[in-house]
């Protein structure tokens, strides 16, 4: 999916926008517009900073923004938090085994995945 | 970049890794990563318990191009190619992890897992993870329907809903027939009444 047009589209959804409406504010058809988000068309700067301009946003804001990092350490100690809402919640694991009689509904083999499973504590 | 001793070194940390479900699956994936050129993603169930603790993957997801000489390496450090882009790993107490690579761009953004001073993992984020689960939870079945709930309530206000609606409205707009909006509706729903 093209980056640009996927954050244009976006900015346009977060706003609650329709293609009539950025249309109205721009004077950039909505066919063009529907051709630029969806990665159609290559559009003009110009093309491009009335969009940004129309949902309020800058050049910058289509830079993907910089990965999160995160420590495992701390991933894990959030992960049992999240394990521990679950359990509060009355709601239990993730089945795997269930996971893979769906699987195998789906008409996959899942042999390997059950042998595998058995071997893990 | 290919790298046989840090995937061996990454192996070692996962062997050392017992009875730790995450840390053993994140030192897996980055062995995997070391010994393929393509720079590997770490997506699917894996990816889910590293954000929640409480899915237990039965395999390794990967989003990672693969030649010949990237299978031929990971069979150098210790993996057994099963069959195309799957492979299985026996550690020293038994335990046998299965991982598959594909080679697709990962579908959404990622977060970068610091595993120690020298490595790290790219691994889907946490919103583009239950982007993900909505996704699967479109085929309506109670299984997978379940699975998105139970991440919603596990990550509780640590998720960015606006983003997540965001990004179901455009995957919406590419394809109206999955329903996402209605599944993003009931999953949020029975997300809220748990909590």
């Amino acid at each position: 999916m093209n980056r640009v047009g996927f954050r244009l589209r976006q900015f346009r959804q977060l706003l609650r926008m329709s293609l009539t409406d950025v249309n109205e504010s721009t004077g950039i058809s909505r066919a063009q517009i529907s051709l630029i988000e969806n990665g159609k068309a290559d559009p003009r700067m110009s093309t491009v900073m009335r969009l940004l301009h129309c949902y309020g946003r800058g050049l910058a804001d289509l830079e993907p923004s910089p990965p999160e990092r995160l420590h495992l350490e701390d991933a894990i100690r959030d992960a049992h938090r999240a394990s521990a809402r679950l359990t509060a919640s009355a709601l239990g694991p993730s089945d795997p085994r269930s996971r893979l009689d769906r699987k195998e509904q789906l008409g996959q083999d899942v042999r390997d995945e059950r042998a595998a499973l058995a071997t893990r504590r | 970049m290919r790298d046989l001793a840090a995937s061996r070194r990454a192996l070692a940390e996962a062997e050392r890794a017992m009875d730790q479900e995450i840390a053993r699956s994140m030192w897996l994936a980055k062995a995997a990563d070391y010994a393929v050129n393509d720079a590997a993603v770490l997506v699917g169930g894996a990816a889910v318990n590293l954000h929640t603790g409480s899915y237990r993957p039965t395999d390794i997801d990967l989003c990672a191009y693969l030649d010949p000489e990237d299978r031929e390496a990971m069979s150098e450090v210790g993996f057994h190619n099963t069959q195309g882009d799957h492979f299985s790993y026996t550690f020293a107490d038994g335990e046998t992890w299965l991982l598959k690579s594909t080679d697709t761009q990962v579908d959404g953004d990622v977060a970068i897992v610091v595993l120690g001073e020298q490595d790290s993992l790219t691994v889907i984020s946490r919103d583009s993870v239950v982007v993900d689960r909505l996704i699967q939870a479109s085929d309506n079945t109670k299984i997978t329907f379940d699975d998105a709930v139970r991440l919603g309530v596990a990550l509780g206000d640590t998720i960015d809903w606006a983003r997540v609606e965001a990004e179901i409205e455009v995957r919406h707009s590419l394809e109206p027939g999955l329903g996402l909006p209605r599944v993003l509706r009931r999953v949020r729903q029975a997300v809220d009444s748990s909590l």
